[in-house]
C-alpha cells in the first residue's frame, strides 16, 4: 500500500512538471521559476558531490537550468522531466571534468574521473579504530561526503539519484545510458566500496538510527 | 522470505525506509540466518548516513539569478535574430564612407596629375614659341666649347686682339 500510494503521488509529481515543461515550452516564466525551484537543491546536490567547489557547482547548476530553459522547445512529454533535467546535468558535470582533465591546472582532484574504474583516492584501513559514539555527525557526514566523491564518476551518480525517491531505477538507467542490471550492480558496488571503507563508523551505531 | 525476496527489499531499502510489514518480514527472515544480519545492519546504516547527508549549498537568490542569466541569453538571441538590414547597415555605411572617401581621393590625385601635366605642357609650348630659328644654334657648338676653355685675362685677350690686328 505504501509502495502504491508513493507512486501515485510520484505519478502526480511527474505530471506536473511535465504540464510546467508545457508551459515554459511557451514561454511562461513562472512555470519556469516553479521548476527552478523545485529542482534546485536535487540538481545542486548532483553537481556538488561531482565538482565539490560551492561556487563552480552552483555556477553549473545555473547553466543546467539555462539548458533547460533553452531546450524547452525540444522537451517531448514522453520523457520525464527529472530524467530529462538529471541528464543534462550529469552532461555538463561530465562536460566540466573532460574540461579540467585537458587543462590540469584546473583538475578536479584525482577520484573523480570519468569510467568506473576503482577509486582513486584510498582511505587508511581504520577498522581497528572506533570512533566514540560522542564524535560529531558534522565529522561522521564528512567521512561519507569524502567516500561519495571519491567514488568513480557512473556509481556515484547512481548512488546519489538512488537517493532521489521520484527518480526510479529505470531512470536512474536512462539518465546513465546504460541497462537496468548494470544500474542496480553500479549502485550494489558503490555501497560495497562505501562500506568498506566506512565500516568503523558504520558499525558504531551512530548511523543506525533514522532520527540521527 | 526468500533470498530473492530478501534481495529485493534490501534494494527497497537503498531508496527509501521500509514499512513497518517490510520490516517485520525482513526481521523474520534475518532471525532465520543471523549470517546476513550484519551486512543488513550495515546497510541500514548506511542508508541513514546517505539520507541524511546535508543538502549541498545554495544561494538564497538562486532562482534569480538564474531568471536573470535567462534574460542574459534571451538579449543575445534577440541580438542575434536582428533583421539583416539592422544587423548589417552600421557596417554598410562604414564601408561606404570608406570607399566614397577612396574615389575623392583618387579623384582628386587623378585632377592633381592632370593639371600638373596641362602646365607642363603649357610651359613647353611656351617655351617652344619663344625659341629662335635653328640657324641660330650654327655657331652652337663653338660657344659651347667657350665654356671648356681655358680662362683668358682681359689684358691677355687685349694683348691678342693687338697681335691679331
Amino acid at each position: 500500500m505504501y509502495v502504491t500510494f508513493k507512486h501515485l503521488v510520484t505519478e502526480f509529481s511527474h505530471d506536473a512538471d511535465a504540464a510546467l515543461m508545457l508551459r515554459v515550452k511557451e514561454g511562461d516564466r513562472e512555470a519556469f521559476e516553479a521548476l527552478v525551484d523545485k529542482y534546485k537543491q536535487p540538481v545542486m546536490n548532483m553537481i556538488y558531490r561531482t565538482l565539490p567547489d560551492a561556487t563552480e557547482a552552483e555556477d553549473l547548476a545555473q547553466h543546467v537550468f539555462i539548458q533547460v530553459y533553452k531546450s524547452a522547445h525540444r522537451y517531448q512529454v514522453t520523457a520525464k522531466f527529472s530524467t530529462w533535467i538529471f541528464t543534462i546535468a550529469r552532461n555538463l558535470c561530465l562536460n566540466e571534468i573532460r574540461r579540467r582533465t585537458r587543462h590540469p591546472a584546473d583538475s578536479l582532484d584525482a577520484g573523480s574521473t570519468e569510467g568506473d574504474e576503482q577509486p582513486a583516492v584510498q582511505y587508511a584501513d581504520t577498522r581497528t579504530f572506533s570512533p566514540p559514539d560522542a564524535l560529531v555527525h558534522g565529522e561522521l557526514e564528512d567521512k561519507i561526503e569524502a567516500a561519495v566523491q571519491a567514488l568513480p564518476e557512473k556509481q556515484r551518480t547512481a548512488l546519489l539519484l538512488c537517493r532521489q525517491e521520484e527518480v526510479s531505477y529505470e531512470e536512474i538507467a536512462e539518465i546513465l545510458g546504460c541497462s537496468l542490471s548494470a544500474t542496480k550492480s553500479l549502485i550494489h558496488r558503490a555501497r560495497e566500496t562505501l562500506k568498506q571503507q566506512l565500516k568503523p563508523y558504520l558499525q558504531s551505531g551512530v548511523w543506525r538510527d533514522p532520527q540521527k | 522470505m526468500n533470498e530473492h525476496e530478501h534481495k529485493e527489499l534490501v534494494e527497497a531499502s537503498w531508496r527509501r525506509p521500509l514499512s513497518p510489514e517490510e520490516e517485520a518480514s525482513l526481521q523474520l527472515y534475518l532471525a532465520s540466518r543471523p549470517d546476513k544480519q550484519a551486512d543488513w545492519e550495515d546497510e541500514l546504516a548506511l542508508s541513514n548516513g546517505l539520507r541524511n547527508l546535508a543538502d549541498a549549498p545554495l544561494s538564497s537568490n538562486f532562482t534569480s539569478q538564474v531568471l536573470q542569466a535567462v534574460d542574459r541569453e534571451e538579449r543575445v538571441v534577440e541580438r542575434t535574430t536582428v533583421p539583416f538590414w539592422r544587423q548589417w547597415m552600421p557596417r554598410l555605411a562604414t564601408v561606404a564612407t570608406i570607399l566614397i572617401l577612396l574615389f575623392t581621393g583618387v579623384n582628386l590625385y587623378r585632377a592633381n596629375n592632370q593639371n600638373n601635366l596641362r602646365d607642363t605642357i603649357e610651359r613647353f609650348a611656351h617655351v617652344a614659341n619663344t625659341v629662335p630659328e635653328p640657324q641660330v644654334f650654327g655657331d652652337f657648338e663653338a660657344i659651347h666649347q667657350l665654356r671648356t676653355a681655358p680662362q683668358f685675362s682681359d689684358d691677355e685677350l687685349v694683348a691678342v686682339l693687338l697681335r691679331t690686328n
